[in-house]
């Protein structure tokens, strides 16, 4: 599966996400949302969340990360009619495990998160499993290859007819259930006259006539799975030599429909997802699309078409969208439209990259959206008449990106890379006036009747009024346009035959956070710390003119580099962060901490060991509060975090351990007003006796905080409780026990977990303290049945409770919310497995302040046209009954009526989704 | 102890570890072979015949072998007039492959994917390789050779210690005396592989018809 994603952007999510965490449940929005017990190496993992808002959200993301990682890759949910569905990747689910997390934005601007509490920080963690031969209940995926070694004779291998020996090894290939291994030669059945012994097939077909030959063999796995046969052809005859393909060609098109209405808004959207690639052995070409109907100008690309060119395996060079990495801390993985070469050596390896990081919008597609008129900034004038401002909006800079990164490696034991990276806004890509943006004037605009306007006819209607307008073409408020440089190097090396690596990376940034002014000459440098134009940056003077000292004092002529030189590759002004990239006064007495510890620096040290079964990790990683970098907008700074864990494997990796320890700060600076400790101790054990054989999975995390207050502090008059000393302790087991009941076989799947939050410093609080943790239980059951006529179904129970704590008064209020979930999916092949017919319902019960009962029916089919051409068609719709409705003596749905049937029963979601796709 | 004796020594035991694990088969067979397997005699080796660890194999003046082994498709290509016990100890996912010659000439070819080790071992040398192809010559009097065809192998004198790399095009020298050597290989000095994937000078030939039915042949000739 490609795909593809990025890293989302800091001002739209985070900072609200953030502000979520920090208010918890004072706005609460929920979502449900059950994890999966396990995902499986290497196979797609798809997660499922539902809404139980009346309101749709307006986007939902999944994030997903190694643990620890230092950022999040992005995949968008897909609406499916019950549920949402993001599907990660298979390539992304290692040994390792997964942390993620499900995040719903709404039309109001709240957003509903899994997991609840400090969801970025404290994702979820999935553990991932080594894959068993289940397959999977799907569309018309190919059947699963056994990995069986062809002996002899080679494919295409041409060989006399005395030569013939017929063999392969299924030394690897231990899922295959031997006793159904058929060998054909030429069609023919030879199965009785082969041997199979010791994982070795062997077939003598005595002297065969000249010509082309087929071999195949046909095999099922340990569960009667069918498997992928294994086909070749070989050539009795003289010798020949084949001429080989110079050129080869394939690819995918699959093109998407999507007829919806949710909640009442149609949300109908067309897709053509595509690739093709080209080789000519020497070189390849490979280009992925996407067009979509809900590219707009209005928005950041979403169509997506890059292509990329690989040349032998040391050069490869990317044409329009691409994803590149240089490392976590400054560019890795975030969408970018442009240009970029990756030409690996081995031993060096460059990579450069330009493009763009976002493209401009002048405006959004709605009334305020390209203007709008800040009322406080009206300005009164001598002659009593006003003058309005009317201020930009709903504007983006193209946000220009390059870097370059080179890299050596030498001999495998030592690496060493220098990068860097310059992302700034074109301040010139966005319209400065906007004839046909509309905008409201309300009746703070004096004289001038309200209602909607554009900048035309609004300068008329003041003018008319006796008043004037303030339309600035630049230094809008809002968002400003940036720029930022960032810089770093890193190094490597491994000891012990390379049991043991060593990494470090260290970088730093320049950031510049608003550049409408362009670049400070020298003499301006003068004054930017203090008023004195006296040749000196920072000198401070007492009232009787003498210098005070300890104050940072920097002679602008000692200053080396010239800030209007250097504006190609950084706009140096006052906005710039850091002015100063270390504190000098600290520098000499504390050199190498203040180096350290500068504000706009991001490092970490890394060591990783893999002895005796053990893989472990220790860490340190430390962000300063003033490190940006824009290829990378998702990264927490002022974070220091140290890491110790192990992982082992036992019993023939049957038995996993997991386990560490990991603190988190933010004390980075000496000056750190409100620090805040987390301590977390994680355990997983998983037991994987083998195929056919229950699993087991449990998981403990205890998540400890400590903001170090041990006293109340005062806002105003008011005395409040910021103190926080608490404990979660979240716990989660899985079992998964298959089984056969007659010629059915069943896999049972039972999920428990629950999160738990303690206050420590309870006794010591006040009466009317409250406590904002959720505490939550979950328990989800499921149920696979494979059935002998290609019959197949899942059945799913799951039930989350949550405990939301309020104040009524000095009271503590905890309102519980339950959900429970109840689901039957079933496929049935048919047709000569040409058809799948899919089909499934389901209902959710929501018990909270307000009842609710969202029943669902979908149903489909996928149908294989012909070998590379299959259509699928999907229908759902779901209800919505809320019975509270009936009798509230309240319009709810706003139509008019009050305690209508329309209320009480209502189509939450309808639709079609139809999907045509196409190989080649 | 002599050399002989401390290889059939050496021989005996590792049968008696590693005996019993089915690890290759016999692709093809020309002219006098034999195998032996424990304590039974001397029996003719045939196509298709399943090599277990510990058996040992014998090529007459005409003899020629060719095994696969079957984690990894290795191939093991025996000339005439060699000795030698085949072990191999089965793992999960690879089998750790040792050869161990009395004497004669033998053929390597381990791919670069293989996983588990590739060991040759005389009276006088251990080769250890991986991703490489090679032919090694025994003789327990004058010393071993190893012919670089493709990849690196670590050529080991065990009575001095001292050690080389074989790479492509060079043939490595192990001799009684402890001491081992490099050069470039003689063409001339090659072995004939009657499986053919020789190195030598080859010639691909395609014919064309134009529509008249003349025909040429284009001759390429490669190494």
């Amino acid at each position: 599966m490609k795909n593809r994603w990025a890293i989302f952007r800091l001002r739209d999510f985070i900072i609200p996400f953030l502000l979520f965490s920090h208010y918890g449940l004072a706005q609460t929005k929920l979502l449900h949302h059950t994890p999966p017990s396990n995902g499986i190496i290497g196979q797609d993992l798809t997660l499922y969340a539902a809404t139980l808002e009346t309101t749709n959200p307006v986007g939902a993301t999944l994030y997903y990360r190694l643990p620890g990682g230092e950022s999040y890759l992005e995949i968008t949910f897909r609406k499916s009619g019950f549920n949402w569905e993001a599907t990660i990747p298979g390539f992304g689910l290692t040994e390792d495990g997964l942390e993620y997390v499900v995040a719903f934005k709404f039309s109001d601007g709240k957003i509903a998160s899994f997991p609840l509490e400090d969801p970025f920080n404290q994702p979820h963690f999935l553990q991932i499993f080594p894959p068993e031969d289940q397959p999977e209940i799907g569309v018309f995926g190919e059947l699963p290859a056994a990995d069986v070694l062809i002996l002899s004779p080679e494919p295409n291998e041409v060989l006399d007819q005395n030569s013939i020996l017929i063999a392969a090894s299924f030394f690897n290939a231990n899922k295959v259930d031997v006793s159904t291994v058929h060998l054909l030669v030429d069609g023919v059945d030879v199965s009785l006259s082969m041997l199979l012994e010791g994982g070795i097939l062997s077939y003598d077909p005595g002297v065969m006539s000249m010509g082309i030959h087929t071999a195949e063999i046909k095999m099922k796995d340990i569960d009667n799975q069918d498997v992928a046969p294994l086909i070749w052809s070989f050539t009795i005859g003289k010798k020949t030599t084949e001429i080989t393909n110079l050129f080869k060609y394939g690819g995918r098109v699959n093109s998407r429909i999507s007829v919806e209405e949710v909640a009442g808004i149609p949300l109908n959207i067309a897709e053509v997802i595509g690739d093709i690639s080209f080789d000519v052995q020497w070189a390849k070409l490979t280009t992925d699309l996407r067009l979509t109907t809900r590219e707009s100008q209005y928005l950041q690309p979403q169509n997506r078409f890059g292509t990329q060119f690989t040349f032998g395996n040391f050069l490869d060079l990317d044409v329009g969208d691409f994803y590149p990495q240089f490392n976590p801390f400054m560019i890795d993985g975030k969408h970018v439209r442009g240009f970029g070469i990756d030409a690996n050596l081995k031993w060096i390896r460059l990579q450069f990259i330009q493009g763009e990081l976002n493209r401009e919008v002048h405006q959004q597609d709605k009334i305020n959206g390209g203007y709008h008129i800040l009322t406080n900034l009206t300005q009164t004038n001598e002659n009593g008449s006003q003058t309005y401002y009317l201020d930009r909006t709903g504007f983006a800079f193209k946000k220009k990106v390059s870097g370059l990164r080179v890299s050596v490696d030498i001999l495998s034991k030592l690496k060493f890379g220098v990068h860097f990276m310059k992302v700034r806004d074109d301040t010139s890509s966005v319209n400065r006036v906007l004839d046909k943006a509309e905008f409201t004037s309300d009746s703070s605009v004096v004289g001038v009747t309200e209602g909607t306007y554009n900048i035309e006819s609004f300068q008329t209607a003041l003018t008319s009024a006796g008043h004037s307008l303030n339309a600035p073409t630049s230094h809008w408020g809002g968002v400003k346009p940036t720029d930022n440089f960032v810089f770093g190097f890193n190094l490597g090396t491994t000891f012990d035959k390379k049991k043991l690596t060593l990494d470090f990376d260290w970088n730093m940034s320049m950031f510049n956070r608003d550049i409408w002014d362009g670049v400070m000459s020298k003499t301006k440098l003068d004054t930017v710390l203090d008023d004195s134009l006296d040749g000196y940056i920072g000198l401070q003077y007492d009232k009787d003119g003498k210098e005070i000292s300890g104050t940072t004092k920097i002679k602008t002529s000692d200053i080396l580099i010239d800030p209007e030189k250097l504006k190609d590759i950084f706009i140096i002004n006052t906005n710039m962060s850091p002015l100063v990239p270390i504190d000098i006064n600290a520098l000499t007495k504390h050199p190498i901490t203040s180096i350290i510890n500068m504000p706009s620096s991001a490092f970490n040290i890394r060591l990783r060991g893999h002895y005796a079964r053990n893989s472990f990790l220790v860490e340190y990683r430390q962000v300063g509060p003033e490190y940006v970098s824009l290829g990378n907008p998702f990264l927490r700074n002022n974070a220091r975090q140290f890491t110790i864990s192990d992982r082992v494997s036992l019993m023939d990796n049957k038995l996993f351990l997991n386990f560490g320890f990991k603190h988190l700060d933010n004390k980075i600076l000496r000056t750190t007003i409100n620090p805040l400790n987390t301590n977390t101790v994680f355990l997983n054990f998983t037991f994987l006796p083998g195929p056919g054989m229950p699993t087991f999975l449990v998981n403990y995390q205890s998540i400890g905080k400590n903001n170090e207050k041990t006293q109340l502090d005062t806002v105003g008059s008011q005395t409040v409780d910021l103190r926080e000393d608490s404990k979660a302790a979240n716990n989660m087991m899985a079992i998964t026990i298959p089984f056969t009941s007659g010629d059915v076989k069943q896999n049972l799947t039972l999920n428990i977990g629950n999160v738990t939050n303690v206050d420590n410093i309870i006794k010591k609080r006040s009466a009317g303290y409250l406590f904002p943790k959720t505490d939550s239980k979950t328990i989800s059951i499921n149920l696979s049945s494979s059935f002998p006529n290609q019959f197949k179904t899942i059945t799913q129970f799951s039930q989350t409770k949550l405990e939301i704590p309020s104040m009524d008064g000095n009271k503590l209020v905890k309102t519980p919310y339950t959900w429970t979930n109840f689901s039957l999916s079933a496929n049935y092949r048919m047709l000569e497995d040409k058809m799948l017919a899919k089909g499934s319902i389901s209902l959710l019960n929501s018990q909270s302040r307000i009842k609710s009962q969202l029943f669902g029916v979908r149903a489909g089919a996928d149908y294989r046209i012909g070998d590379n051409l299959s259509a699928s068609i999907i229908s759902q719709i779901r209800l919505n009954y809320i019975p509270s409705f009936k009798k509230d003596k309240q319009d709810n749905d706003g139509d008019g009526k009050v305690d209508n049937a329309g209320e009480i029963l209502e189509i939450n979601s309808a639709g079609v989704i139809m999907t045509l796709q196409y190989n080649f | 102890m002599t050399s002989a004796k401390k290889i059939i020594s050496s021989l005996l035991f590792l049968t008696m570890v590693f005996g019993g694990d089915r690890i290759a088969i016999t692709t093809k067979v020309i002219g006098s072979v034999q195998y032996i397997r424990g304590n039974k005699g001397s029996k003719v080796l045939k196509k298709g015949h399943i090599i277990e660890s510990g058996d040992i194999l014998k090529t007459n003046k005409d003899g020629f072998a060719a095994l696969l082994f079957i984690d990894d498709k290795s191939a093991l290509k025996i000339k005439e007039n060699s000795e030698l016990i085949i072990t191999g100890k089965r793992g999960a996912r690879a089998i750790a492959k040792k050869i161990n010659m009395a004497g004669g000439t033998i053929r390597a070819q381990v791919g670069k994917q293989k996983k588990g080790g590739f060991t040759v071992q005389t009276s006088v040398s251990v080769a250890s390789v991986k991703g490489t192809d090679f032919w090694l010559i025994a003789d327990k009097n004058t010393g071993d050779s190893v012919i670089g065809l493709e990849g690196t192998i670590m050529l080991l004198n065990q009575l001095s210690g001292d050690s080389l790399d074989v790479t492509s095009g060079l043939t490595g020298l192990s001799l009684p005396s402890g001491s081992v050597q490099s050069f470039k290989t003689d063409p001339k000095t090659i072995p004939e592989d009657p499986t053919g994937g020789q190195t030598g000078e080859q010639q691909l030939k395609i014919e064309f018809q134009d529509a008249s039915g003349k025909k040429k042949t284009l001759i390429i000739e490669y190494k």
